[in-house]
């Protein structure tokens, strides 16, 4: 399924407010929660973090991973914790909007 | 790059390597088999090489390397190219150096900072001579500075100073320096506040205060006193007498004498002599709610009643112009900014009216600069259309091509800026080496020329490269490949067009008005007058004391004990000098002719019962001069005689003779005068001064044209003065060097007490005084110089590049038929054209500017035949020679050559 414009920031943040993760991790995280239907490009991925860590709303750091490997971790910053929550909100009032729109339980998005 | 906060790529290759086994692992544990796995996580992941690309698109440290690969591409192109690039980076450096010279030359010369208290507040008052000429003096007298102050006294305070040179001697070191006699309270209402020590207080101006002060500048304080701390209180010998430092002025203070003449030291000015006659400039400062008008209207309403009072004294004790004269007389104001230069009429020659043209001069030329890189980088862009179609094709987006091109123009600019502050300095050199050694002009290139070099270069650069950026990316790329590359008309080729007229014409306006001022300028100096300038030395001399008459304007008046001593002092350094090896001859004189008068112009009136007959008033300043005067001088007596041994006997007492000037005689009864006697006011305003006429000489006037006459009585040298010293003239044969050697020795050697403050020849001093308007006559000149080449090379430029893009057309019309001829003839028509619209346009905005400039610069005419004739025949010679060369280059087309490239 597409990701609607701007939707992958927010779904990024909301993943880091559990703590830091790297690049690969935010993707299974995404994938998990969503149960599959969102598939996290990494042609979207990337670009977004680049994104994201430019305007400063997350910061990145060289780890371990889980599978001993050196890894890049994202963790938010303190205004990126504050766009999570507002990018949340938002996103449930323009769900909500369109949700009225639509019709509950409709098809597609 | 390591100053650069950026990612490395290698650092996201790494990124993505790990993501790529993290998936891996993942499928693995998923069991999937390893070799599967690996293939699955690839294949998941897509083109690492693309995602790699990705991150050095979006980063930003592509936008470097972008800009290096720019940059880079653009110097080989400028390479490839070596005559657009240095026609280019030639005009610009012009442009841009012109600009940053003249800026620092006016920047340094006129808009200095007083370093003083609001100066907004401050005002400057004159006089108008009630005198038949009615000229305006840059100076009062003391006299004259009190009647201001009981007039005005409750809308302003005042201050008067006036201005000097004199031997400075520090530590047995003696040098020429120039200073300033204040008021005591010119530093207090200045509100200049000394850095060291404190200001004048009203005891150091009393003259029967022993005790002499001296305030020094804050560089003779640094360079002459080593920046001592305990500097206050040290003495310092100023023309032989002793002043004690009492305070030393802040730095950057340079009086308010003379930008060329920046003064280094301020005494009292009643402790050095200064009677009623000593001519000051009188500053005043407004008192708070109080505007120039008001304080003018306040002068102008009072000062008649004041000046009536002051007639009624004179009349008691001199002759003076009847009342109905001498009502005329005024005082007007002006703003301290506006005068310049106060109290220094040489200096204030360069009006503001020719320092803004200077400016708007210096202006337009970056604005032809600009307009003829812009023409010439737009005929480029559209002889690389064909370039631009390939890479458009070949996938260059078009902001990539407009940044390619935008930063072409800004090394171009760049390149530019170099070569300009090359010449800015190379004009700034030559700048200084014309200026006279004794005028001290502390002009450089300093921070705020760079910055306005490069913001120059920077908005060069960017206005006129964004233009045909923008048309070259506008290329319409089907058409452009599909045309064979070259289309013959085109949007460029009007566009240049319509660039290089307003060029042209710019370029023709300021000819114009350059070549008015300059002739007007000419003018200005003269050429004749009355006696010989060249051959003569100068050497200023006194009697170990200060240089009085240079405060008085005139020999000052002592006690007779003293001034039999004054006389034998003059007497002996006169015959000293005489016997000087290679001297031919010698003379004294107080006043040179050279400059106007600064004032003390008295009036002349012939004594006896004829007096009644004077036609109309007239005023003349006194000269006091040795007998040889007028020989040395080549002045012819008109009727009489002048100056010889005889008159010697009247020095002291007697019947006191004079030599007047034609002038005083054309109004005083002519030659008739001659035998007759004259009177002038006594300046202890006693019994007027009388005087027996036993000559009549040729008028002089001074080198620097004011329009007017000035009258002068000539005086035997010491008959009723005191010689304190004055100006020593030479006039002899071979080597100056030694001549001058051998005419020091004979003066230190004739009186114990000789001191000499400078040497320089006639010549130099006539320079000195020429060197302001002959500044602004070659600023004008060369800047005009420059609009023509700027104009020619813009024009050549575009007949060049339009001519190349014909190219195909010539080839075709050489093929059907056309002689070399026909073609020169195209070429020089395109050209032709333009410059016949430029030169319509210019000799109207010409006109235009001229009668705005005339009406405010005095002594320009509002319209020159022969500027307007000559100018343009001028240009359109010059242009034409330079449109030869393309159009003779497109005449050798080779027809054959030109289908075949098809």
């Amino acid at each position: 399924m597409a990701l609607l414009q701007g939707t992958l920031d927010v779904l990024i943040l909301k993943t880091l407010i559990a703590g830091p993760r790297h690049g690969h991790g935010i993707t299974v995280a995404i994938e998990e929660q969503s149960d599959s239907v969102l598939l996290v490009d990494h042609g979207s991925l990337y670009p977004a973090l680049q994104r994201l860590e430019s305007k400063r709303l997350v910061t990145a750091k060289w780890g371990t991973s889980e599978n001993n490997r050196r890894a890049r971790f994202y963790s938010l910053t303190r205004a990126g914790r504050k766009a999570a929550t507002q990018g949340t909100s938002d996103w449930h009032r323009f769900a909500a909007a369109i949700t009225r729109i639509l019709g509950p339980s409709g098809k597609g998005a | 790059m390591a100053w650069w906060r950026g990612r490395r790529p290698e650092d996201f290759d790494e990124e993505i390597l790990a993501h790529v086994e993290a998936e891996e692992a993942r499928l693995r544990d998923r069991g999937v088999a390893p070799d599967e796995a690996r293939r699955r996580a690839r294949v998941a992941f897509g083109g690492i090489t693309q995602a790699r690309e990705g991150f050095r698109e979006r980063s930003r440290w592509r936008w470097f390397e972008t800009l290096w690969h720019d940059t880079r591409y653009g110097a080989r192109l400028m390479r490839r190219s070596p005559a657009f690039t240095i026609t280019a980076v030639v005009v610009l450096g012009l442009g841009i150096g012109v600009n940053a010279a003249l800026f620092s030359v006016i920047n340094g010369l006129f808009f200095r900072d007083l370093h003083v208290r609001q100066p907004e507040r401050l005002v400057y008052l004159q006089t108008r001579s009630p005198s038949p000429s009615g000229r305006v003096l840059g100076s009062v007298s003391q006299e004259d500075a009190q009647v201001l102050r009981d007039a005005a006294g409750a809308f302003a305070d005042f201050t008067a100073h006036g201005n000097t040179v004199a031997n400075v001697t520090i530590d047995e070191v003696t040098s020429v320096l120039n200073g300033e006699f204040v008021e005591a309270n010119y530093f207090d209402l200045l509100g200049v506040t000394c850095e060291r020590g404190r200001p004048f207080r009203a005891e150091d101006n009393e003259p029967s205060n022993p005790d002499l002060s001296v305030i020094v500048s804050h560089d003779v304080w640094t360079k002459r006193l080593s920046g001592d701390p305990e500097a206050i209180g040290r003495s310092v010998r100023i023309n032989g007498l002793v002043f004690r430092v009492i305070g030393v002025a802040p730095e950057g203070f340079q009086g308010l004498a003379s930008a060329f003449r920046p003064s280094a030291w301020w005494i009292p000015n009643k402790q050095v002599g200064g009677g009623r006659w000593q001519s000051l400039g009188p500053i005043a400062r407004l008192k708070p709610g109080v505007d120039l008008a008001g304080l003018a209207a306040l002068v102008a309403a009072r000062t008649p009643d004041l000046v009536r009072r002051q007639w009624d004294e004179m009349r008691g004790s001199t002759n003076v112009w009847p009342w109905e004269v001498y009502r005329h007389k005024a005082f007007p104001l002006a703003k301290i900014a506006d005068v310049d230069i106060p109290s220094n009429p040489e200096a204030r020659l360069v009006s503001p009216a020719v320092l803004a043209a200077v400016a708007t001069v210096s202006g337009l030329v970056l604005v032809i600069a600009c307009a003829n890189i812009a023409g010439l980088l737009l005929a480029r862009g559209r002889s690389r259309t064909g370039e631009v179609a390939v890479r458009q094709a070949l996938g260059a987006a078009g902001f990539r091509l407009f940044r390619q091109i935008a930063t072409e123009s800004l090394l171009l600019s760049a390149s530019g800026a170099l070569v300009g502050l090359a010449v800015a300095v190379a004009l700034v050199r030559l700048f200084t080496a014309v200026t006279p050694e004794t005028l001290s002009v502390p002009i450089s290139i300093d921070a705020r020329v760079l910055t306005f070099a490069v913001l120059a270069a920077l908005a060069t650069g960017t206005i006129v490269g964004l233009t045909p950026a923008l048309q070259a990316t506008r290329v319409q790329l089907v058409q452009a490949l599909g045309s064979g590359v070259i289309g013959s008309r085109g949007a460029g080729h009007s566009l240049a067009r319509w660039i290089v007229v307003p060029q042209v014409t710019v370029s023709l306006v300021l000819l114009i008005v350059a070549a008015v001022h300059v002739r007007a300028l000419r003018h200005v100096e003269v050429r004749h007058p009355g006696y010989r300038t060249s051959g003569i030395t100068v050497v200023e001399f006194g009697r170990g004391q200060m240089d009085l008459d240079r405060w008085t304007q005139g020999m000052i008046r002592v006690n007779p004990s003293d001034a039999a001593r004054g006389r034998a002092f003059v007497r002996n350094v006169v015959s000293a000098t005489a016997a000087a090896a290679g001297v031919d001859q010698v003379a004294v004189v107080s006043r040179l002719p050279v400059a106007a008068p600064l004032g003390g112009e008295k009036p002349v009136v012939e004594r006896g019962p004829s007096r009644a007959a004077q036609p109309a008033p007239i005023s003349a300043v006194e000269v006091f001069v040795s007998d040889g005067y007028f020989d040395l001088m080549d002045m012819h007596p008109i009727a009489g005689r002048t100056f010889d041994e005889r008159d010697r006997q009247y020095e002291g007492a007697g019947p006191h003779v004079a030599v007047v000037s034609e002038s005083i005689a054309r109004v005083l009864g002519g030659a008739g005068l001659v035998g007759r006697s004259i009177s002038l006011p006594a300046d202890s305003g006693g019994e007027p001064h009388r005087l027996d006429v036993v000559g009549i000489v040729n008028d002089v006037e001074p080198v620097l044209n004011d329009g007017r006459v000035h009258p002068v009585v000539y005086e035997v040298l010491g008959q009723e003065t005191f010689p304190g010293g004055g100006n020593l003239l030479v006039r002899g044969h071979g080597d100056r060097t030694e001549q001058m050697a051998s005419v020091r020795k004979a003066i230190l050697g004739a009186d114990a007490s000789a001191e000499i403050t400078r040497v320089r020849t006639l010549d130099d001093i006539v320079g000195e005084i020429l060197y302001p308007r002959r500044l602004a006559a070659g600023i004008l000149a060369a800047a005009a110089v420059i609009a023509l080449a700027l104009a020619c090379i813009g024009l050549y430029g575009i007949v060049s590049y339009t001519a190349a893009e014909r190219t195909r057309e010539f080839g075709i019309r050489a093929t059907l038929g056309a002689t070399r001829e026909d073609i020169v003839r195209l070429v020089l028509r395109d050209g032709a054209i333009t410059l016949g619209a430029g030169i319509s346009f210019g000799l109207v905005f010409g006109a235009i500017a001229l009668r705005a400039a005339s009406s405010v610069v005095r002594g320009l005419p509002t319209f020159d035949a022969a500027v307007f004739v000559v100018v343009p025949v001028v240009l359109v010679l010059v242009v034409l020679v330079a449109c030869l060369s393309p159009a003779l280059r497109a005449a050798r087309i080779d027809p054959a050559q030109v289908i075949r490239g098809e």
